[in-house]
């Protein structure tokens, strides 16, 4: 198999991720909105108007955190923890292109956040987003979720490859960067993933601008989207190529 | 080269030192699993690269009490930005990074490095261990919840004009700020404590505690704030809100303060900036949207401002309590997960 | 399968790992001989493409090995660390290989590997439970899943007992009948020696000796030794020690005698002897040249 995707790899990239109670930890993860989602429809009045609560956990919980720490821990597993313990020169002393090598991790790792994150935000918009024309809004925030576990995972890898702290440095860059900075300054909106999702949501959902709106411009973030998962992905690439294993004497 | 060789075996003294000297016992080992704690935290002793988060973090905590303390040295003692009632609600999320990347260093590095064998292979019991490893949390959490206070109260006492009423008027905060520390380390200490000793590698256990933190204040916050009569006492599931409640408690903010009428004046002034930039915002939008809506980011605004604390309105001990409780909960983790290491 | 080293060198830095290597490796097995540090690891990665020469040229049937993947279809490596996948088992790991090598039966070719490495019994269990022998056999069907030319095995015996160490021999002793080119890095001279036709010996991370085995062993064991000497009359025990046949030298200095030896045993035996019977006490007999400085430059030299 010589095409850009090799299926021994993506094989094996699947059971690392689900190995070692990851998997464990990603569903619980991603089953966490779900249970909010419960918790206010079993609090709640049947008819209400969960609206704007859907909004709330889709966009705050699911957004800002489930998704982007689903994709981290599963990138972890594609290349941070085999560039750690050495078992990585498996996949790398072989007859196959390294470009093939890092193309089938990157899909394959998110495939697997996009799935459980948009099954995850699939179903709280079915619990919660019944009201008519709210069908329009639960498709935007799934999409969005799908979007953002691409580049989230397509950067923790690219992460994953340039250092050994990779996990570390990921959650740096969640918390101060995306939680604080990205809040407090307007120009940096324009390299924050979560505002892609946002926007992206927003442009699907053309919902009023009472229920939800994002604050950056839709064109923009179609660009960046498209600008970051070419820049990892190219990135990625290029490390694994000049990738090089054994300092032992 | 060496001597003596009888005809039938013999134990050769190849020239093993001996210590005949004096031996501490469990007290001195205590003592020493404390205080490497402690360096560990700080990263004290093992080179400049594992000094720059400890270090950089305190820095971050310490930047709100340094700039309250030039605006009172320029503007005086009327105008507060940051008191001491609030400090901690302001940088609650330093110091969930500060657990976060500093408690693994302290418990997760002897697991993952398998050296806990060699330890409880020493005179030490294993709620020894954790006693120690605790009190060193706890510790470093105190001076760096402290550290603040003190530039605060410094300040507010140099530049006042009469230093010793100054003084005479900060002691009734003194004991608060003491308290506050005390209970917040608590906290801080035993919920990431109890999450660093069951995760076998350290940056895992980072991302743990930090998603502990976040993930349950982000949890709680809609549920509570949509629902406040039937969800109140959610709020107790996230330690980052029941610290903030604690210090509220403690600092009583309904008491009669001077700092707290600025406080309201401030939150005031707060919200008309947000109801001018959400107009300004609101006029820009095409006339055919504008018509017969108002501009979401008010309302938006108006539940924040409100705070999740002020609409659940719990009776203050009971962070007190749901803090014991957690030490307790904490001190039953951490003694199930060393029991079971086996030497 | 031809693989020449010209000038290789790599270095990290300030370290230099590999110091100016040149060699050709020939059909059968050669074994790499160093002490821990000498850059053995590093050689072999080199050969195998996973590292870049700083300066010199690795080339494999003619193709640079760095950055052309396509070499890997001839060449098997296993690496010294035992980090294997912890949830594969044997058989998986073997299989994982095979299909990664693009082999065209990849189920019979992992069946065989294991039946070569005798993993039978163990072959569907995680390899998390294997025993470190039993790790390095997975290790080694990996690597001869898709029967390469070239097989580049680092420290392959960590860990083996005695038995599976034999019956590790003879099988690389009958794949190098069969042709193929082996190299087999060890710290361990009699592993080395009992291997390899050929050795090539790397201190500090130069070629410090390369050519039959025998004649290595022979430089090694029998090289002249240093020895200094202080008793309490130096003097007339120097004059003993220059009439015995297995000393080469004596240098009388104040502080002390020193004394060279080329048949270390002899010497050995000889010394307290010869210091009973002239009634001199010996206060101190230090070796002075063990460092492994003292035995490369005498093989450079020599």
């Amino acid at each position: 198999m010589s095409g850009p995707i090799n299926g021994a790899i993506a094989g094996l990239t699947v059971r690392q991720s689900l190995a070692r109670r990851r998997w464990i930890v990603v569903t619980l993860l991603a089953a966490l909105p779900i249970v909010m989602a419960l918790a206010f429809r079993a609090y709640g009045d049947v008819g209400d108007d969960m609206t704007s609560s859907a909004v709330d956990i889709l966009s705050s919980v699911a957004f800002t955190v489930v998704v982007p720490i689903v994709a981290l821990v599963l990138a972890s597993a594609g290349f941070g923890a085999e560039v750690e313990d050495g078992t990585v020169v498996y996949l790398l002393a072989k007859p196959i292109p390294r470009s093939t090598i890092a193309v089938t991790k990157l899909v394959v790792t998110a495939a697997c956040a996009m799935a459980l994150n948009g099954v995850s935000a699939a179903i709280v918009g079915v619990i919660m987003l019944r009201g008519a024309g709210s069908a329009h809004l639960a498709v935007a925030f799934v999409v969005g979720a799908l979007l953002g576990s691409a580049l989230y995972a397509a950067i923790f890898l690219a992460l994953g490859l340039i250092t050994r702290r990779g996990m570390l440095v990921g959650l740096v860059y969640l918390v101060v960067w995306e939680g604080v900075l990205a809040r407090l300054f307007a120009g940096t909106r324009t390299f924050s993933v979560r505002q892609y999702m946002l926007s992206v949501t927003d442009a699907i959902a053309k919902a009023d601008a009472s229920v939800f709106t994002a604050q950056l411009p839709h064109g923009r973030a179609y660009i960046m989207s498209a600008v970051v998962a070419v820049a990892a992905l190219a990135f990625c690439i290029n490390r694994l190529c000049d990738f090089e294993i054994g300092r032992a004497g | 080269m060496t001597a003596g060789e009888r005809a039938s075996g013999a134990i050769y003294d190849i020239g093993y030192q001996h210590y005949d000297g004096k031996r501490l016992g469990r007290a001195g080992a205590i003592r020493a699993l404390y205080v490497h704690g402690l360096r560990a935290i700080f990263g004290l002793g093992r080179g400049a690269r594992a000094k720059i988060p400890p270090i950089a973090l305190i820095i971050f905590i310490m930047i709100p009490a340094v700039i309250q303390v030039a605006v009172v040295g320029l503007a005086g003692n009327q105008v507060q930005l940051f008191t001491h009632a609030g400090y901690f609600r302001n940088t609650v999320w330093i110091f969930a990074l500060f657990c976060a990347f500093q408690t693994p260093e302290l418990v997760t590095s002897d697991q993952q490095y398998r050296v806990l064998a060699l330890y409880f292979s020493r005179a030490i019991r294993r709620s020894d261990y954790v006693l120690a490893r605790l009190g060193a949390l706890f510790t470093a959490l105190f001076i760096v919840a402290l550290l603040p206070h003190v530039v605060l109260l410094v300040g507010t006492w140099l530049s006042s004009d009469n230093v010793v009423t100054a003084l005479r008027s900060s002691l009734a905060v003194i004991p608060r700020i003491l308290v506050g520390a005390i209970g917040v380390s608590l906290l801080l200490s035993s919920v990431s404590l109890m999450l660093a000793a069951v995760i076998p590698r350290r940056p895992f256990a980072t991302a743990a505690i930090l998603t502990a933190f976040l993930l349950t204040s982000a949890f709680v916050l809609p549920l509570v704030l949509n629902r406040p009569d039937k969800m109140r006492y959610l709020v107790l599931a996230s330690p980052a809100d029941v610290g903030i409640g604690f210090t509220r408690w403690v600092f009583d903010t309904t008491h009669s303060d001077s700092t707290f009428a600025q406080q309201q004046v401030a939150d005031s002034l707060d919200q008309i900036a947000t109801q001018a930039r959400a107009t300004a915002r609101f006029n820009s939008l095409p006339d055919s949207v504008r018509a017969g809506r108002h501009p979401p980011e008010i309302r938006r605004r108006f539940r924040r401002s409100r705070g999740l604390l002020e609409t659940a309105s719990l009776p203050g001990p009971l962070f007190l309590v749901t803090t014991c409780g957690l030490l307790v909960l904490a001190g039953g983790v951490l003694t199930w997960r060393y029991r079971g290491v086996e030497t | 399968m031809t693989v020449v080293l010209t000038s290789a060198s790599k270095w990290y830095g300030n370290i230099v790992a590999v110091n100016d290597v040149s060699f050709t490796l020939a059909p059968g097995i050669t074994g790499l001989l160093g002490p821990n540090g000498a850059g053995k690891s590093t050689v072999l990665h080199m050969i195998a493409g996973l590292l870049q020469p700083s300066s010199g040229t690795v080339v494999i049937n003619d193709i640079a090995a760095w950055q052309h993947p396509v070499v890997y279809r001839g060449v098997g490596f296993a690496p010294e660390s035992e980090a294997v996948y912890p949830f594969l088992s044997g058989y998986e790991f073997a299989l994982l290989n095979a299909r990664l090598q693009m082999v065209a039966d990849p189920a019979a070719a992992a069946t065989r590997a294991i039946a070569m490495v005798d993993l039978e019994a163990a072959q569907h269990r995680p390899i998390a439970t294997y025993s470190k022998g039993m790790r390095q056999r997975a290790k080694i069907a990996a690597t001869l899943v898709h029967e390469p030319e070239l097989l580049l095995l680092d420290e392959p015996f960590n860990g083996m007992d005695p038995k599976q160490r034999l019956e590790m021999m003879d099988m690389l002793r009958a794949l190098a009948a069969n042709g193929r080119t082996i190299l087999v890095s060890s710290h361990i001279l009699e592993e080395v020696d009992r291997l390899a036709d050929t050795v090539l010996v790397l201190i500090g991370g130069r070629l410090a000796a390369s050519g039959p085995s025998r004649v290595i062993r022979q430089l090694m064991t029998d090289r002249p030794h240093t020895f200094t000497v202080r008793s309490s009359d130096d003097r007339r025990l120097a004059a003993a020690l220059v009439a015995q046949p297995a000393t080469t030298s004596v240098e009388i200095a104040a502080t002390g005698l020193t004394v060279r030896t080329a048949d270390l045993g002899a010497f050995t035996r000889a010394l307290p002897v010869l210091a009973r019977d002239a009634a001199i006490s010996l206060t101190e007999v230090l070796p002075s040249d063990e460092s492994l400085e003292s035995v490369f430059s005498y093989l450079v030299q020599g």
